[in-house]
């Protein structure tokens, strides 16, 4: 503070010397610091008509304000004789229209004081509602409908206006035909398998289904002469299956994990809670839902407080029951614990054996899970007039947008109204969807950031199969789990600037027809078999467009 | 987007005003910031001069007239009546230094060619002169931050605005000796170059993946110049000891042409009137001084939307040469100066001055008695320019190497 004052008296002192007081003698200068710390001076200039003399105060304040400066943070006094003197009413005034905080220094040969402005003039005089609005008209038609914004320092100024608007388009206006469409791609992609029972308001049951890979049949082993050598006759005496979990997704108490032998036929990648066989050509039904009619082999505990994984034992049977190439091995998993939901990062089977040239010692080998997916029920649905982009499998939410060619603009600049604001694609500068979370039960709620693409459709009538075009926006939007945390005023902003540009122009860069169908969907289909609900067009908050429209003036020669 | 932003943007949806749009106030984080400049002080107008002098002129102060022996500058058209063999000149004029504006500084730097100059003797008649010299030169660029807020929200934007451009004039000129020590010269020519300026505004904080995104606003104009140049020069030589020379060089407007999709129309600007006169004296055999000064009525322009923001400027300059010096048999005369010259256009009502000292020398390399066939000038200038608000200092270094009977 001192430092930040001493330069102020310096420059003070400076004006102080410039005063213009032939008929008081009384010299003053004042040194105005501004938000950005650009300082400005003034001195007193008197008059031989009294009343007009002009206060070193308010001299400075005249040039901060004429080079665009409205806010203040201290000023500093320099008087020429008398003790420190405060500034007069009329500067408390003025100064306190400005920054009525303001730090106040003065210094006279007698010494030096500080003030507050707040202290000096607790209570300035302020213009009222009606008073107020009258004062602003007055403003604004004394200004005319300039959009100037004087934006400079002491000798550098930028010679042109620039003049930034913001559009909110509703959704009646900028978007048309809105469509939800699901079931792209299978919960087999999603890379995190679930775990659940009587989870959330669905009561969702998730099951992890595992398929192990080839059961190892050789070791390497270190044979009484200490020579490391391959062993082809490895006898496997039992192991443990081990489940990792998410724990970034942990359940905050021990969760209780079954573990149970599939015995019929299923394919992994189209397996449903319904059906172990769905692809194009067959359909099989479990012999009972969510994994036929599996043999209980182990129960296992996971406490997250503990560890990250969970430990089901094997006894050579099960194994046996894997050794083979039959598409009706496989592990099913089940949640016991009731409301519980974990979810499962990998699964390997671990396995003690026994050496055929060395009795006296066990050995450890493994395998990893070959296929690792999940079932589940029920199935996401899509609630009336809601939108829904991700999931598994995933949703997506297309629509058409067109783009007024005008707005009206609503600004203090443009008090007789009448004024537009042409939507143009030069003058765009940034446009986002605003998105409002819809209400989602707790199985579907996202728990990770989930990442949004939004893409152009060139060929809608292809829908919901029609190709994507290239993403709008890289890197796509991020929606961290918090936005759908039921806050009230929690929005999510999708960027679609070139796309909304295209449309203005009617034209893409590359001179194509710039297409105005839009699809919002999950960067990765499926991601996660949480998704984003969204409320729809009929809500009380529908989707928005924000648009960032700006406007330059002065570009030229000059 | 903050929680702020997000509420802001809730009530919005909530209220669902269709088809608004309301004008977001500004406030200013940091004011214009130098990024690049020649000079910010030729952020003004059309820029800072550009004189189409060679280095010995540089070196001994003079404001382009008087100084004895031949050359083409088209300040002193009269002097190429010593060029009694074909002649080809090339100057380089690269600069550096620093700019101070408030609490900020910034090197400024730049490469300038000032001059190219050819000329030719016809037959017993005179000699015929081809020019390309600068005139207004304006280089920078220049950064501010800005916050756009409207009611509790805010958004942060940054602005870059880039000036780059020059003008200059090519001339051809017939420079004669009438006898007695008298030469006059005429040249004619024509004013040429571009200038290109341009804004963008980013929204947000700019990643280097966002270049893609491509959220920012761009605005850029292109102008090219044309104008027309008529200059008159004489000369008087008394015996070898007094040169006293004059000239005065005619403008017309220089007219800016929008290329492409510019807007903003056509500008049209006055080109001001020159007139310099200079003299030199020989005041030993080896040493020789000069003195210059020179007007230019600039247009005066209260707006400041002028080429030039105020009226007619002086420059004056002096020096001495002394050529009692060699180098591998070789004369290398030595020269000092000192020059003034106020600029042309004014910032925040104060008017704009630039001075300096030079100092350089001559290498003859090739020469018969009076005639120099070839020879390299150098240079340095330490000079600044000052305005209320806005200091430069900078260092100036010019090269000129002339070869004749090519």
């Amino acid at each position: 503070m001192t430092d930040a004052f001493e330069r102020l008296l310096k420059r003070a002192r400076a004006a102080r010397e410039r005063a213009y007081a032939p008929y008081s003698g009384f010299q003053v200068g004042a040194a105005l610091e501004t938000a950005d710390g650009a300082v400005f001076s003034g001195c007193n200039v008197e008059n031989a008509s009294y009343g007009l003399t002009l206060c070193a105060e308010r001299s400075a304040l005249a040039a901060a304000v004429a080079r665009g400066h409205r806010s203040f943070t201290r000023i500093a006094l320099s008087t020429s004789s008398g003790p420190p003197a405060s500034p007069c009413g009329l500067c408390r005034q003025a100064l306190a229209e400005f920054a009525p905080g303001l730090s106040i220094r003065s210094e006279s040969p007698e010494g030096t004081a500080d003030w507050s402005l707040a202290t000096l003039l607790p209570a300035p005089f302020r213009l009222k509602s009606a008073a107020r609005a009258l004062a602003a008209v007055a403003a604004i038609l004394a200004g005319a409908c300039g959009y100037e914004t004087p934006t400079s320092v002491e000798g550098l100024t930028f010679p042109v206006t620039v003049v930034t608007s913001e559009v909110h388009l509703s959704h009646d206006q900028f978007a048309r035909g809105v469509q939800v469409f699901g079931g792209f791609g299978r919960a087999s992609d999603v890379t995190v398998p679930l775990v659940a029972t009587e989870f959330g308001e669905d009561d969702l049951e998730a099951r992890t289904l595992v398929r192990f890979g080839p059961i190892p049949r050789s070791a390497s082993i270190r044979d009484t002469a200490g020579t490391t050598v391959t062993d082809p006759n490895l006898t496997l005496v039992g192991g443990r299956a081990v489940l990792r979990f998410d724990t970034l997704a942990a359940p905050s108490e021990p969760v209780t994990l079954s573990a149970s032998l599939i015995s019929e036929r299923w394919h992994p990648p189209s397996a449903t809670f319904v059906h172990a066989v769905d692809t194009l050509g067959e359909q099989v039904p479990w012999a009972g839902l969510g994994g036929g009619d599996a043999t209980p082999i182990a129960t296992a505990v996971w406490d997250p407080a503990e560890s990250d994984s969970a430990f089901f034992a094997i006894d050579t049977l099960v194994i046996k029951a894997w050794d083979t190439e039959d598409e009706a091995r496989g592990m099913l998993v089940r949640m016991v614990t009731p409301g519980a939901r974990v979810k499962v990062r990998s699964a390997n089977l671990v396995m003690d054996a026994l050496p055929s040239i060395r009795s006296d010692t066990m050995v450890t080998t493994d395998t990893f899970a070959e296929h690792l997916t999940f079932i589940y029920d029920p199935v996401a649905s899509l609630p009336e007039g809601a939108l829904q982009i991700g999931g598994a499998p995933a949703w997506r939410t297309v629509f058409e947008v067109q783009l007024p060619a005008s707005v009206p603009l609503v600004d203090e600049n443009c008090p007789s109204g009448g004024c537009t604001l042409p939507l143009t694609a030069d003058g765009i500068t940034q446009a986002a969807l605003v998105l409002t979370p819809g209400p989602t039960g707790a199985a579907l709620r996202p728990t990770d950031t989930l990442f949004v693409d939004a893409r152009p459709i060139p060929s809608p009538e292809y829908l919901p199969r029609a190709p994507l075009g290239n993403s709008i926006h890289v890197p796509v939007a991020q929606v961290p789990p918090e936005a759908f945390a039921g806050e009230e005023g929690s929005v999510v902003e999708i960027p679609i600037t070139s796309f909304v540009r295209d449309l203005a122009r009617g034209m893409t860069e590359d001179s194509v027809p710039a297409p105005n169908t839009l699809a919002l969907l999950a960067a990765i289909e499926p991601q996660s078999f949480e998704l984003m609900r969204f409320l729809g067009p009929d809500s009380s908050s529908p989707p928005l467009l924000r648009i960032l429209v700006s406007q330059l003036s002065g570009m030229s020669m000059r | 987007m903050n929680a702020r932003a997000r509420s802001r943007i809730a009530a919005r949806v909530a209220a669902a005003a269709p088809f608004t749009a309301a004008v977001l106030a500004l406030l200013a984080l940091a004011a214009p910031r130098p990024l690049v400049a020649q000079s910010l002080i030729g952020s003004q107008g059309l820029g800072i001069p550009l004189e189409a002098l060679d280095g010995r002129s540089r070196a001994m102060g003079s404001v382009g007239i008087g100084l004895f022996g031949g050359a083409v500058l088209p300040t002193d058209p009269a002097r190429a009546s010593g060029l009694t063999v074909p002649t080809i000149s090339v100057t380089i004029q690269p600069s550096r230094g620093a700019a101070t504006i408030g609490d900020q500084s910034v090197p400024i730097e730049g490469t300038r060619f000032p001059l190219l100059a050819l000329s030719y003797p016809v037959r017993n008649w005179g000699v015929a002169t081809l020019s390309y010299g600068g005139l207004l030169e304006q280089n920078w660029k220049a950064e501010r931050t800005l916050r756009l807020v409207q009611e509790q929200d805010s958004i942060d934007v940054a602005d870059t605005y880039e000036s780059d451009g020059s003008v200059g004039a090519a001339r051809v000129g017939f420079a004669r000796a009438l006898g007695g020590g008298f030469s006059v010269a005429a040249n004619l020519g024509f004013h040429t170059g571009t200038q290109v300026r341009s804004f963008s505004r980013t929204i947000g904080v700019v990643e280097e993946d966002d270049e893609v995104s491509g959220d920012r606003f761009r605005e850029r104009g292109r102008w090219e110049m044309t104008g027309a140049t008529f200059g008159l020069g004489a000369m008087w030589d008394f015996r070898d000891f007094l040169r006293i020379s004059g000239s005065l060089t005619w403008s017309g407007d220089l007219q800016a042409t929008p290329v492409g999709q510019t807007e903003g129309g056509e500008a049209r600007f006055e080109l001001p009137t020159e007139f310099r006169v200079g003299a030199s004296a020989m005041l030993t055999p080896v040493v020789a001084a000069t003195l210059g000064f020179g007007r230019s009525n600039w247009t005066p322009s209260e707006s400041g939307a002028g080429a030039a923001a105020r009226g007619a400027v002086t420059t004056f300059g002096g020096g001495m040469e002394w050529s009692g010096m060699g180098l591998f048999g070789r004369s290398l005369p030595v020269r000092v100066g000192y020059r003034r010259a106020e600029l042309p256009f004014s910032i925040d009502a104060s008017t704009p001055t630039e001075s300096g000292f030079a100092a350089g020398f001559g290498w003859n390399l090739l020469e018969t008695e009076d005639l120099i066939i070839a020879a390299f000038d150098f240079s340095y200038e330490r000079g600044a320019r000052a305005t209320d608000s806005i200091s430069e200092s900078f260092s100036r270094y010019t090269f000129s190497f002339r070869a004749s009977s090519f």
